[in-house]
């Protein structure tokens, strides 16, 4: 699993290349979004378009990425899938994350456009 | 309504044995829902199927076996009227004090900080099942479930 993460001016764009963030790459993903999230400030989307399945281990590294982050930065999710999105709202998790319907959805709200 | 239940003795529409290695869980999932679905699968029904297989290896893998990779787990799976049975099996460690974990869901109402990074997987389980029951014989560890689809 690789992440891709773009910098904007209103928010970080992290991007999956994966279609499943799972026991098998839970730890390697909270890892590789700490490096990412390291330096930034303000809003980091994870937009996970093509993401077709997550389970309870990648619902937690998700969880562990966003506290992982400093008080200054808030972590939003995009483009769930029928399955992520049950996992989430099953898990009630769906009501801790902002939840966009795309990343082109979250980046328009921006602050300068609120 | 009458539910085929697996002890009635009709064979299993799919029988499997496979190693409790996280790795197993994609492949595994793929055999399941191909042989439900050998032309056109259901996406919602897949998913509901994908998250419970997925919970129940983890499981095994991690707390039956204590992450070994080379544990050997069995699935049966039978149709039903309304969806499927399952079964798992395997020869790893009992469930905690013989009893299948209640899977209550987590305590969201903190601080970021003490959000749960884990516990969700019971309650993804039960959620998405019913007629669970568990059975410890002969140091092997028996799960049985109905999955309702459609």
């Amino acid at each position: 699993m690789k992440l891709h993460s773009t910098q904007y001016s209103g928010a970080l764009l992290i991007k999956v290349d994966s279609n499943r963030i799972d026991a098998a790459g839970a730890v390697h993903f909270k890892d590789q979004m700490r490096e990412m999230t390291a330096t930034c400030e303000g809003r980091v989307i994870l937009d996970l378009e093509g993401v077709e399945f997550i389970d309870s281990s990648g619902l937690g590294a998700i969880v562990a990425a966003m506290k992982q982050m400093d008080a200054n930065q808030n972590l939003e999710l995009a483009s769930l899938s029928p399955t992520v999105e049950k996992v989430f709202r099953l898990t009630r998790m769906d009501s801790i994350f902002s939840i966009h319907e795309t990343a082109e959805v979250a980046m328009e709200r921006t602050p300068e456009h609120d | 309504m009458t539910r085929f239940r697996p002890e009635c003795g009709a064979p299993p529409i799919l029988k499997l044995h496979f190693d409790s290695d996280p790795g197993s869980v994609e492949g595994t999932i793929f055999l399941v829902t191909s042989s439900l679905w050998p032309r056109a699968p259901v996406g919602a029904e897949i998913g509901t199927i994908e998250i419970v297989l997925a919970e129940v290896i983890n499981n095994i893998a991690e707390h039956a076996y204590g992450g070994a990779c080379d544990g050997m787990i069995g699935l049966s799976i039978w149709k039903s009227d309304a969806g499927i049975w399952v079964e798992f099996s395997d020869r790893g460690a009992p469930m905690p004090n013989g009893l299948v974990p209640a899977g209550n869901p987590q305590d969201l109402s903190g601080e970021r900080a003490d959000l749960p990074e884990g516990g969700f997987g019971w309650h993804l389980i039960r959620s998405l099942t019913t007629d669970l029951t568990y059975e410890r014989h002969q140091n092997q560890n028996r799960l049985c479930f109905h999955i309702a689809l459609g």
